[in-house]
């Protein structure tokens, strides 16, 4: 199991907002939605873009790429719709203390 | 404002001067053009540019790397170039050899067969003082800050080659450069460039190397060629660097009419390369053939790219470029045809094939055709496949191991790539160097005792 | 560590009450008060609104392609994006219509009243009385052949489930585009089980509502399905709207079938920029046959996705650039499925200092194993003014594959000229024989009427060919 890093605070990333961080040179994307926190590779898996530029959709749980506009499920990491056909890696998120904590996921990333 | 003195040993503009200094002044005056376009151009960016797109070189950092060996024993390291040496003896020992290192010219022998002859075989920065006029038709070739990569070349080369030969003249001779390098962080920026009168001939070898190991190590190498009409160059270039270089080329040959180029290139070594192989065909009646061999494993990649241009009426070119790639190697050819519209009556080729050996190995092809010019002929293919099982069963079924077979069948793949190669004492060579990289006997670089930095 | 968190939600603001209808129906220009006036004219539910205004918001953001074939003509400005005033919709006088256009309706055969509309004399074509009879039959199968506005309201579930999820908004510039301003296209959606025998013709449904700039399409086959839809036609059409931006989205289900044929002649006015893309899932397969005639520049690459085991792609590709006109076209195949096979065949003739340009690309995932690609690729330049290129990306991401793609560009061959000739054959019609033997490959998929047609245009564009 990794272990868990401590990211930032909790008042950093307000509802509807993005963060990215690079984690072991992995970068990785935090978003807030309605309170709720995920984290996902910040990598389209596929092409070169970062999610965490895209665009949140609360209502559906999904962040949009902005270089070709698949949709990614931020609790499942499965795009909605094509072009991008591979899912990225979700990551544990949870709040400890007015703090944000990551583990990363254990799959091999892309 | 705080001064900081640049090293000169670093890639800085200090290390430019120390070399427009040693030059004369046009070559000085050119050095400081490169560097300026150098400073101004961005790094390659495998997320904006095209052509970088499946490379990925973020992780090079520039200033990580020494154009200069830090000061001590030169003799050390001479192991390195006893073993270039062998290599040419094995493989054309008539040869008129140069050793190259970061400390300048380290060897020059049996000169005296071409020298009679009338040809020029000397160091480019020698030639830049006696032959000034000769030398610049072959950086002509190159227009200052074409690109990044050739602009830290054109400022920061050192030691060099250049070869002339006149009118006529066969060489009797080939010449071979061996570029050799030691040492942790080294750059170096081997520079052969050749131009041949009308109807002269030449052949010509460029071996790279350095010790097999991780050692970081950046090469920005370039090969420029004049051809006079009916003039004839076979140039082979065998890299061997070892597995932690980063290996940038540019090999460009401008044809006459009726001229033949004929280009071998066998990429063993580095950890990435990114090579340009250019050819213009400028003259009526001009030929090119190109060559290419690649064996990627491990964590390589290998990116070669290609450009046939046809200017001139009846001209022909083919390359054929053979890969084998396994465990968690990449390789990538793109390549273009570009027949301009007055071109009539071009032959136009281009065939890259890879052979996919498994792991997680990855190969993109990339060959484009652009024909303004209706009476021509021109065709590309490009092949990804496994090896096949018919032919894996023929072996065994004949009581071949497996592993004997596969091998066989790579070696198999390669030979009529290297049945293309102009010298034969250089296909013997490559033949020998590939057999131990299948059979997973060598690593990149080559083996040479320990000790020295060149 | 310190992070810098940034908003990404977005809010759009537009809603119906906003907007005065009858004001912007007839404007040139795109905003955001055209495309709510496009959404409330056709009575649309809020999430179609929302996605054309978030659409609407890529497009603007986007910059143009800088690949592919020249745009630079394109004025975004002086283009009407939904409903044109009514003097624009009159059409042109029928004396208007070049010569060149009328003789070849003459030698192709075509009915009077398809002349006129086809050469935008008429805005009405009567094709209805076809199109109910067939109808009928379709739906006893349970087979919806309609537009992609009654998909939308009828069958708004299906309709929801799939739409945008194939090419996405903001996939590329000109899907972005279509899917703010999208009108008219067809909605097809075939049941379980059913063949449909007959092919479906967008031409049934044809008036200048419907044969829109920004045609929409969605084809939705259930397993083990059976489906033919064919577009466009072969004679010359004109259009005075000077750009098309079409999507065309396919997903064939579970051992499904799909073949969708489009043989398109726009006028020498038109920018066909297009979108087509399919899913093959599990045994399915997905054809596209691509004819490209007409128009100035044509950007289309049809692509199939093939996301299931053992689904298979085939594109067959067709291009004729005469003068001023630029064939950019193409195919992508996409294994992200192991077991899967694809097959792409491209024949392009340029003439007059026409250009046809084939850009592919063929990716391959690194689960997908085993999987068979083979690609050819054939263009002949008929004189010196003409140009050909072709741009074919492989990216080969597994090693148990077998890959191959082959490309020739030449002109004819003068053996061959001369084999005719020397039975007696003249020169200009032994070149026509040769060039329909060389669409061959293509023309033998088309239904017979079309087949027809389209030999007798081929004859048609290569008179005066030997020059």
């Amino acid at each position: 199991m990794s272990d868990w890093i401590t990211i930032a605070a909790v008042d950093d990333i307000p509802p509807g907002h993005a963060a990215r961080v690079e984690i072991d040179g992995v970068p990785i994307a935090i978003f807030n939605c309605d309170g709720e926190l995920y984290a996902i590779d910040d990598t389209c898996s596929h092409a070169e873009a970062s999610l965490s530029e895209g665009e949140l959709d609360c209502d559906f749980c999904t962040v949009e790429c902005p270089l070709h506009g698949s949709a990614f499920d931020l609790r499942s990491g499965e795009p909605t719709a094509l072009p991008a056909v591979l899912p990225v890696r979700v990551h544990q998120v949870r709040v400890e203390d007015g703090m944000i904590h990551l583990q990363l996921s254990e799959e091999e990333a892309a | 404002m705080a001064t900081t003195i640049e090293s000169a040993s670093g890639i800085t503009g200090a290390a430019v001067e120390t070399r427009a200094a040693a030059s004369p002044a046009w070559l000085a005056e050119r050095r400081r053009a490169a560097w300026e376009a150098f400073t101004a151009l961005p790094m390659p960016d495998h997320m904006h540019d095209e052509d970088w797109r499946r490379t990925d070189i973020s992780k090079l950092n520039l200033a990580d790397f020494s154009v200069e060996p830090p000061p001590g024993d030169a003799v050390a390291g001479d192991a390195l170039i006893d073993v270039m040496r062998t290599l040419r003896a094995e493989a054309a020992p008539d040869s008129a050899f140069l050793a190259i290192t970061r400390r300048g010219l380290r060897a020059c022998d049996e000169m005296d067969m071409l020298t009679a002859q009338g040809v020029i075989v000397s160091t480019l920065e020698e030639a830049a003082i006696q032959h000034p006029e000769l030398v610049q038709r072959a950086f002509a070739a190159v227009r200052v800050g074409e690109s990044k990569l050739l602009a830290m070349w054109d400022a920061l080369w050192r030691t060099g080659v250049f070869v002339y030969v006149p009118r006529s003249v066969d060489a009797r001779v080939p010449v071979w450069a061996a570029y050799s390098v030691a040492g942790d962080n080294a750059a170096i920026f081997p520079a052969t460039l050749a131009v041949l009168d009308d109807n002269a001939s030449l052949t010509l070898v460029d071996s790279y190397a350095s010790p097999a190991g991780d050692a970081p190590l950046l090469s920005s190498a370039a090969a420029l060629f004049v051809l006079g009409d009916d003039a004839r160059l076979d140039y082979h270039n065998v890299q061997q660097w070892g597995a932690g270089a980063w290996h940038f080329a540019t090999h460009r040959a401008i044809l006459g009419r009726n001229a033949r180029l004929r280009v071998f290139g066998a990429a063993l070594g580095s950890r990435l390369q990114k090579v340009y192989w250019d050819a213009l065909l400028d003259g009526d009646g001009g030929e090119a053939l190109l060559t290419g061999v690649c064996f990627g494993d491990e964590s390589q990649h290998m990116d070669l790219q290609s450009l046939q241009r046809h200017r001139g009426q009846s001209t022909h070119s083919d390359l054929l470029h053979k890969v084998a790639v396994r465990d968690r190697a990449v390789s990538v050819y793109s390549g273009l045809i570009d027949v301009e519209k007055q071109a009539q009556h071009t032959d136009g080729y281009v065939q890259n094939r890879n052979l996919m050996l498994g792991g997680t190995a990855k190969a993109s092809g990339i060959p484009r055709l652009e024909i303004k010019a209706n009476d021509v002929r021109c065709s590309h293919g490009v092949t990804a496949g496994h090896i096949d099982d018919d032919m894996r069963f023929y072996l065994e079924s004949r009581g071949v191991r497996r592993d004997d077979a596969d091998r066989l069948i790579v070696r198999g793949f390669m030979q009529d790539a290297l049945d293309r190669t102009p010298h034969p004492g250089v296909r013997e060579l490559v033949a020998r160097l590939l057999d131990e990289e299948i059979h997973g006997r060598s690593q990149a670089g080559v083996e040479a005792p320990e000790g020295g930095e060149l | 560590m310190a992070v810098e968190a940034h908003e990404l939600t977005k809010d759009y603001k537009y809603g119906f009450h906003d907007v005065d209808i009858s004001v912007f129906r007839t404007e040139k220009g795109l905003s955001p008060e055209v495309v709510a006036a496009i959404s409330a004219h056709k009575n649309e539910p809020e999430w179609m609104l929302k996605f054309r205004l978030k659409a609407l918001a890529h497009f603007e953001k986007r910059a143009m392609p800088t690949w592919g074939a020249d745009l630079s003509g394109i004025d975004f400005n002086n283009i009407y994006y939904y409903v044109k005033p009514m003097e624009e919709q009159a059409g042109r006088d029928w004396d208007d219509v070049p010569d060149s256009i009328k003789e070849t309706f003459d030698k192709l055969g075509i009915p009077q009243a398809e002349r006129k509309f086809l050469a935008g004399v008429s805005a009405q074509y009567d094709s209805e009385v076809v199109y109910h009879s067939i109808r009928a039959d379709l739906e006893k199968l349970g087979v919806i052949f309609g537009d992609c506005d009654t998909g939308l309201r009828d069958h708004s579930e299906i309709f929801r489930k799939y739409f945008g999820t194939v090419i996405p908004p903001n996939d590329n510039k000109f899907a972005a585009l279509n899917s703010a301003v999208w009108s008219g296209g067809s909605f097809v959606y075939v049941p379980k089980g059913v063949r449909v025998d007959i092919p479906l013709q967008a031409y049934f449904r044809i008036n200048s509502d419907n044969m829109g700039q920004f045609e929409r399409t969605l084809i939705i086959a259930e397993e083990g399905s059976y489906v033919h839809y064919i577009e466009g036609c072969t004679a010359p059409t004109y259009s005075s709207d000077s750009l098309h931006s079409a999507v065309v989205e396919i997903i064939a289900h579970k051992d499904a079938h799909v073949r969708y044929t489009t043989i398109q002649n726009w006028s020498n006015n038109v920018y066909n920029l297009v979108t087509k893309r399919a899913i093959a899932y599990e045994g399915a397969t997905v054809e596209w046959i691509d004819g490209n005639l007409g128009s100035k520049v044509t950007m289309k690459y049809p692509a199939i996705y093939l996301m299931g085991e053992r689904a298979h792609g085939e594109v067959l590709s067709a291009a004729f650039a005469g003068e001023g006109q630029h064939q950019d076209a193409g195919a992508k195949c996409v294994h992200v499925a192991p077991h899967t096979t694809s097959n792409i065949v491209s024949r392009s003739i340029s003439k007059d200092g026409g250009r046809t340009s084939y850009r592919g690309h063929i990716k391959v995932y690194p689960k997908a194993h085993d999987v068979k690609v083979n690609v050819r690729c054939d263009a002949l330049l008929l004189d010196e003014a003409s140009q050909s290129d072709t741009y074919p990306y492989s990216d080969i991401e597994n090693p148990d594959v077998s890959f191959g793609h082959e490309a020739t560009v030449s002109k004819i061959g003068e053996d061959q000229i001369f084999y005719l000739t020397s039975r007696g054959i003249p020169e200009a019609e032994a070149t026509a024989l040769i060039v329909n033997g060389f669409f061959e490959p293509f023309v033998k998929e088309l239904p017979m009427e079309y087949a027809v047609e389209l030999n007798r245009l081929l004859a048609v564009q290569m008179e005066g060919s030997v020059g």
